[in-house]
């Protein structure tokens, strides 16, 4: 589904983040990235959705068979990539409920189906917020605004369920969540798994895991991935930190 | 006249006769005394019209449509409301129309106000119109479409200009709504709108205001000015709210002169006004606090594209005896392309020291970070562009009841965009949620 070949990344003029990067995540796979602060993690997840300001200097990403790079966000978007941001961003004076029908109608033309009315919109998105359990009333509100930081990243899953996309990058999701959050959004993302949904899932921690259990976990470090194991990888790391892989790699 | 003056030009060049009835008080004498006024060096007055320059269309020959194009008001049947036109106010006596004599002396007062643009509209009205609603009545609703359209072939090179002006006086309880529409007809005629508009609000009257502005969205063709200028006088426990929307022009002056005379005086002034193109849009506000615990609320929020600018100048004075006062002053500017421009000027005149004063200006451009949080969820550049700019203006959006308003607000914001109308929009359409989330909707 995502093939990511020698790809190397810059920000701001000429600091390279990502040093020749090598990923493949073939349907149906749940592939975890982990790694130390500062190793590239994030700018991994904005160069996959299109952020202006990261420079791809050499090498290539193949979404479903096509060239990734030569999308914009919005069109990546339309192709069926998901990022789930780490800060989710707060929208004053865009309502929510508004917002969503909104994003749900435009991948809905892009794909040539019939926009969904606001009565048809609303039986889907109350299936949704069971899901992430959050309340109507949330649709009401301004896009982000004022919500908890449990309720930024449940309100990320919604868009996620809602959106269908085929292919969804969690930006550290797990981050500021207590632990009964982290039980909502781990169950929300388990239960959009299939087999023809891959993720990418971007965490410090291996306790998103437990909910969302990978199929590969990958050590970033400096940019590349530096070591690549089973779910027990996560664990080890838990146990044991990222000097030893660093270590061994110098 | 040797020299043309640098800021009025043409304007200061009035060719037309005032309705025989308006004699009395437009009379040449009158006229003459204004020219001079206008002429005259005034260096106060100069830094009040500095960021409005008439340059460039002052020297255009003028065609004055006011006569012609003079806008009947329509108003809902109440007894108590009564509308009078100025000229058949001045041929006949004060007993005979109906009219008190406090409420014409105001008027009249009005009149003869030595402020520029009533200066200007002295030499170029023809008539007016004066409205009147008595102690306790209320539920009145009057409405005025003030268009300019190009009739007359013959002077279709000339800048059409109209002087119209209102003047409504409120009595005790009484209450009022009244909506001014500002606008030409779309046929190819640059057209200059010089308008009036005052209020006295006697004590616990209450008056809502709205004021929309808008050009023809062919702006390359012909040019559209527009100065105006509103006054109001608030007595004791009146309210003065005023919406007023600037969607469009050239050249837009808006003068807004606000007195809380009387102890217990309320405003509440909310606006609107976008710049696309090359225009240049004014907001020159002055509010007084004369009389202690007034409260008064000014909200104005700018928007420009292309190489426009927008100028935004809030002038509060608090007098030395109005104790317990609160203001509150507040003009966030948007930003939308590199080359626009916006200035804000407030200026803040506290003579005592019970006051609670807070004012706060900005100029900004839109989020990055919002528009691609939005465009990573499928919404497409212009689509993410207009549905933040649509919240930038949803407080004022929010205030609107009339839909056509809302529709041109719209319309006026797609402009300062550079987007053609067909472009998707976010939150435009109004949804009932929360009839929606308790599943009453079929």
């Amino acid at each position: 589904m995502l093939e990511i070949k020698d790809l190397h990344v810059s920000v701001a003029g000429d600091t390279e983040i990502i040093k020749g990067l090598n990923l493949t995540i073939p349907a149906g796979e749940v592939h975890a990235i982990m790694g130390p602060n500062g190793s590239g993690k994030s700018t991994l997840s904005y160069v996959l959705a299109g952020r202006a300001g990261y420079e791809v200097t050499q090498g290539s990403i193949t979404y479903m068979g096509q060239d990734l790079l030569a999308l914009d966000a919005s069109e990546r978007a339309n192709a069926g990539l998901f990022l789930a941001f780490q800060y989710p961003v707060e929208i004053p004076g865009v309502q929510n409920g508004y917002f969503l029908r909104s994003i749900v109608n435009a991948q809905r033309v892009s794909r040539g189906e019939s926009e969904l009315n606001p009565v048809q919109f609303m039986k889907q998105v109350k299936e949704v917020l069971k899901l992430v359990k959050l309340e109507p009333n949330m649709l009401k509100r301004s896009v982000n605004e004022g919500f908890s930081g449990g309720e930024k990243k449940r309100n990320e899953i919604l868009q996620m369920a809602l959106l269908e996309p085929s292919f969804c990058v969690l930006d550290e999701t797990d981050s500021g969540l207590d632990i009964d959050a982290l039980r909502i959004v781990g169950h929300g993302v388990d239960a959009l798994k299939g087999p023809e949904r891959s993720f990418l899932v971007i965490t410090h921690y291996q306790r998103l895991l437990d909910h969302v259990v990978p199929d590969k976990v990958h050590v970033l470090q400096d940019g590349r991935i530096i070591h690549s194991g089973d779910k027990s990888l996560a664990l080890e790391l838990e146990e044991r930190g990222y000097e030893w892989l660093i270590e061994a790699q110098s | 006249m040797s020299q043309r003056d640098v800021q009025w030009g043409t304007l200061l060049e009035s060719n037309i006769t005032p309705h025989p009835a308006l004699a009395e008080l437009l009379n040449p004498q009158q006229r003459a005394q204004a020219v001079t006024s206008l002429t005259a060096r005034d260096s106060q007055r100069a830094e009040a019209w500095r960021y409005t320059r008439l340059k460039g269309f002052n020297d255009r020959s003028l065609y004055n449509v006011s006569a012609l194009a003079q806008a009947t008001p329509s108003y809902t049947d109440v007894s108590g409301l009564s509308v009078y036109r100025i000229s058949d106010l001045a041929t006949r006596s004060a007993h005979l129309t109906g009219l008190t004599a406090e409420a014409w002396s105001w008027v009249s007062q009005q009149l003869t106000s030595q402020e520029p643009l009533q200066l200007l509209h002295t030499l170029h009205a023809s008539d007016g119109w004066v409205v009147v609603v008595e102690d306790d009545v209320q539920g009145g609703d009057l409405e005025l479409r003030h268009i300019i359209s190009s009739g007359d072939q013959t002077q279709a090179g000339k800048v059409h200009l109209n002087a119209p002006q209102l003047w409504v006086y409120l009595g005790d309880r009484a209450q009022l709504k009244v909506t001014e529409h500002f606008g030409d007809d779309g046929e190819s005629c640059s057209t200059l709108a010089l308008s009036l508009s005052g209020f006295s609000l006697a004590q616990k009257s209450q008056l809502t205001y709205v004021r929309a502005q808008q050009s023809s969205r062919d702006l390359k063709k012909t040019d559209h000015v527009h100065l105006s200028r509103v006054s109001a006088q608030i007595a004791a426990d009146a309210s003065f709210k005023m919406t007023s929307l600037n969607l469009g022009s050239d050249l837009c002056r808006l003068e807004l002169d606000v007195s809380l005379e009387e102890s217990g005086a309320e405003t509440d002034l909310l606006g609107l006004y976008l710049g696309s193109g090359s225009a240049s849009i004014d907001q020159h506000l002055t509010l007084r606090h004369l009389a202690p615990q007034c409260v008064s609320s000014q909200r104005f929020k700018g928007a420009f594209g292309d190489h426009s600018k927008g100028i935004f100048t809030g002038r509060v004075i608090v007098a030395p005896g109005a104790h317990t006062t609160t203001a509150d002053q507040y003009n966030p500017n948007l930003i939308l392309s590199e080359r626009a421009k916006a200035i804000t000027r407030p200026q803040l005149e506290i003579y005592n020291d019970q006051v609670e004063c807070s004012h706060g200006a900005t100029v900004g451009q839109l989020d990055e970070e919002a528009l691609f949080y939005l465009k990573t969820r499928g919404l497409s550049e212009a689509e993410a562009l207009r549905a933040l700019t649509a919240a930038f203006v949803g407080e004022v959006r929010a205030e609107l009841e009339d839909s056509a308003l809302i529709n041109a607000v719209d319309l006026g914001l797609l402009t300062t965009l550079g987007l053609e109308p067909h472009e998707r929009s976010v939150g435009e359409e109004w949804i009932d949620w929360e009839q929606l989330i308790s599943g009453e909707l079929p």
